[in-house]
């Protein structure tokens, strides 16, 4: 039996999900861009996910909801797009994904933006008197992701960009890609751009989505043929456009259910773990309840990782995109973490249907694996 | 005229009663590059050293390329064959050899002219005939000059009885032996730059190869089975075929480490790494190990680690590089194409096991005796038993296999 906890690096397709996507794949090849009236049918229903994007997040049906192919274009399209000059000031947390720190740094590169970094508490919340004090009218973007994907801090999105617009007149950029479908997020008016995806909720990999307010100044990134409102030149993918909608709404629906569950299940391995490895450290707090990280010291995190997969046994040392740098790890570094611990990071990470047997599975084969391997690998073994 | 291209072979000479064979191998390797990188029909013909191969579609660089890795060929040279005009007369000859050699408009090379009388009855000497090709062409291209000793560009003439032949492009083969005509191998990949040097040094010698990697997983990851197979993809080039066979070793590891003397732990997993190689060696009919060992440059290449080594292998073990210095092997690994791979990174159990003080000087008695009462053998067996195995063709490309075996 599988026992999967990488849900936060991606999920397994819903099974309707798949079969809608197999029918659609099969049957809905036309162009929705096409004239005629098989491309005329599919472009009505890219309108209506469209619009039923825009009332999952509670946005206004003059905003605009364009979808992409991954939640890393979403950010890029944001960054890269928006009318920035020398001097700009740019608001950012270091701890964040890679598809946010990278185009930022690029475009402080390219056009002398000057770079502010968000401070993080010891317990990876952001410190809210840097972040005011941060705040000026130089200040043209700011961006906040809601739910961390490393240590799952939910961060207040919502307060903070009120903060963000009494001072300024910044764009606020939101990256939700952990939080959609499973933590209540709606957007108010003092944000500006949200990124979701797809992949991550039951929904096939390769679409993803982007939130603009109506009064956004963001640029498009791919220019052509003028799909998605102009926003996005590239053929729909329908099926999956569809397919992403479906597993929205079907995540949506359970998501105070599939929340319950999931806190539960979160509270065992918790608690569990924290009783049987007396040497992990749970720094972090106001955590989501589907993202569990710790520091196991002594071992190096990828070789527990691996151990466990031979146990069929599934989860993640750092986010899956840079799990194969090793040693200093610069998000990890702004969540306090010391150097010589960056090696030693683990993350489980839950889905809506993680069952309790899996959970169990979990928690024995991780305290066998630390059993068996401490004697070898830490400091003072031999015999 | 004909255009052929001309091989020769080395280190014939060295051969007596052998000889055929050693042709002979040298021919099949050839015709096996041939069928993957030339899609025409050929035929060719021996004469002295030298092959003669014959197309109508003309012979290309890649081709060329993919020749001069085949160990035991000298010289890959593409070549004219002109007819021989009555009184020794050359003009033809001449002529040919300036239209050649056009590209001099443009860029300046020095040159010399290596010709040679196989038919002893033509009266100009090579000499003299050198002279004149020397002086025509710096007279045709102001950017030719000659230079007898450390020339760009070598112009081969050799008078036949019938023919004269004319060849200005030549690609140096890696010469030797053979493929196969030494016997045969299974050599120890690990992953840095020594052993596939010690690899390609054998293959010169006409030593056919299988390749081994001890995969710690799971202390260290997939990556780095990429990297092996990279590696092997480039040694893959000098053997007509080949195979890798990827050893799951971590579980080895750990019942090593949980059973022996910290200080142990390295020499003893590479005796297990022999032995392993030898049981593939047995299934495979190979006669020898190959490793990339070089004396003294880590603690368990001290001549007494190493003697253990021999101790314990049932097969000779070959060290290519055991008088070698870093920065030879490292030269090495250069020129054939494996440093820039080998230099990647990546995931090392061994460090990971490391004792703080590696024995040095082992105590015999604690080496002989130390798996008494212990089931390595079983161990051993299973990870045999879960070995990956791919054999490679000359292109480099991986097939997965599900047994044991030398030949596709």
């Amino acid at each position: 039996m599988m026992n999967y906890f990488d849900h936060a690096a991606s999920s397994m397709i819903y099974p309707e999900v798949l079969e809608s996507l197999m029918r659609a794949q099969r049957e809905d090849f036309a162009n929705p861009g096409a004239q005629h009236l098989l491309g005329q049918e599919l472009n009505e229903k890219i309108e209506d996910y469209r619009h039923s994007f825009l009332k999952f997040l509670g946005a206004s049906r003059n905003d605009l909801f364009i979808f992409t192919s991954s939640a890393t274009e979403s950010n890029n399209t944001v960054i890269k797009g928006l009318p920035l000059k020398s001097g700009d000031v740019i608001l950012f947390c270091p701890a964040d994904h890679p598809s946010v720190i990278a185009p930022i740094i690029k475009m402080a590169e390219l056009y002398k933006i000057e770079l502010r970094e968000i401070l993080l508490n010891t317990d990876g919340t952001i410190n809210e008197d840097h972040f005011v004090g941060a705040l000026d009218d130089k200040v043209v973007l700011v961006v906040l992701t809601h739910v961390n994907n490393q240590n799952g801090v939910v961060h207040d999105v919502e307060s903070l960009s009120l903060r963000v617009k009494e001072k300024t007149r910044a764009h606020v950029h939101i990256d939700a890609v952990q939080s959609f479908g499973k933590i209540p997020f709606k957007v108010s008016r003092a944000i500006d751009s949200v990124s979701l995806t797809s992949h991550k909720i039951g929904g096939p990999k390769g679409v993803a989505g982007l939130y603009l307010k109506a009064d956004h100044k963001v640029q498009p990134l791919i220019l052509g043929g003028a799909q998605e409102h102009g926003f996005r030149s590239s053929t729909q993918a329908f099926p999956l456009i569809s397919g992403f909608h479906l597993a929205s709404k079907i995540t949506l629906s359970a998501q105070a259910a599939s929340f319950s569950h999931v806190s539960l299940m979160c509270e065992m391995i918790r608690a569990k773990l924290s009783v049987e490895l007396t040497a992990a450290l749970f720094p972090f707090n106001s955590t989501s309840p589907y993202i569990i990280s710790f520091i196991l010291p002594g071992i190096s995190s990828d070789i527990i990782l691996r151990h466990l997969e031979a146990k069929n046994v599934y989860l993640s040392s750092t986010a899956a995109c840079s799990s194969k740098v090793a040693g200093f790890n610069s998000s990890l570094f702004a969540m306090n973490i010391p150097e010589k611990n960056h090696k030693n990071f683990l993350r489980i990470s839950l889905g809506p249907k993680t069952s309790q047997i899996e959970v169990e599975n979990l928690i024995k084969e991780f305290i066998n694996v630390w059993v068996s391997l401490k004697p070898i690998l830490m400091k003072g073994r031999g015999r | 005229m004909v255009d052929l291209l001309v091989i020769s072979i080395d280190e014939l000479w060295l051969k007596g009663k052998n000889r055929k064979a050693y042709m002979q191998a040298a021919i099949d390797h050839i015709a096996a590059v041939f069928r993957v990188y030339h899609s025409d029909k050929f035929s060719y013909k021996i004469q002295s050293e030298r092959l003669y191969y014959n197309s109508k579609t003309h012979f290309s660089d890649e081709l060329i390329n993919a020749l001069s890795f085949i160990p035991g060929l000298a010289y890959i040279s593409k070549c004219k064959m002109l007819e021989r005009l009555p009184d020794e007369n050359m003009e033809n000859v001449y002529e040919e050899i300036l239209k050649g050699l056009s590209f001099l408009e443009h860029h300046s090379m020095t040159f010399r002219a290596l010709v040679k009388r196989v038919d002893k009855s033509f009266s100009q000497t090579s000499v003299a005939i050198g002279r004149e090709i020397g002086h025509r062409v710096i007279t045709r291209y102001k950017n030719a000059k000659v230079d007898l000793k450390k020339s760009e560009l070598i112009i081969d003439v050799r008078i036949l009885p019938k023919h004269i032949s004319i060849s200005t492009e030549t690609k140096k083969g890696i010469g030797g032996l053979p493929w196969g005509s030494t016997g045969s191998a299974v050599t120890l990949l690990s992953g840095g730059f020594d052993s596939p040097v010690a690899s390609y040094l054998m293959a010169k010698r006409g030593v056919k190869q299988a390749f081994v990697f001890f995969h710690a997983y799971p202390f260290v990851g997939r990556e780095v089975i990429t990297k092996i197979k990279n590696l092997t993809r480039e040694l893959a080039k000098f053997q007509r075929q080949t195979h890798l066979y990827i050893v799951p070793f971590g579980d080895i590891q750990t019942f090593i480490s949980e059973h022996c003397r910290e200080e142990y732990r390295t020499i003893i997993f590479r005796r297990y790494m022999i032995e392993l190689s030898n049981m593939i060696a047995d299934k495979i009919s190979a006669n020898a190990l190959i490793t990339g060992d070089c004396i003294g440059q880590v603690s368990s290449q001290t001549m007494e680690n190493l003697h253990l080594m021999d101790k314990v292998s049932k097969r000779m073990i070959i060290r290519p590089l055991v008088g070698f210095n870093k920065l030879e092997i490292l030269n090495c690994a250069t020129a054939i194409g494996t440093h820039d791979i080998s230099i990647l990174p990546h995931d090392d159990a061994c460090s990971l096991f490391a004792p703080k003080n590696p024995i040095i000087t082992p105590n015999l008695e604690y080496w002989d005796n130390w798996d008494r009462n212990l089931a390595i053998q079983n161990e051993l067996q299973t990870a045999l038993e879960k070995t990956e195995v791919f054999s490679v063709n000359l292109q480099g490309e991986f097939f997965k296999k599900n047994y044991f075996s030398f030949d596709a």
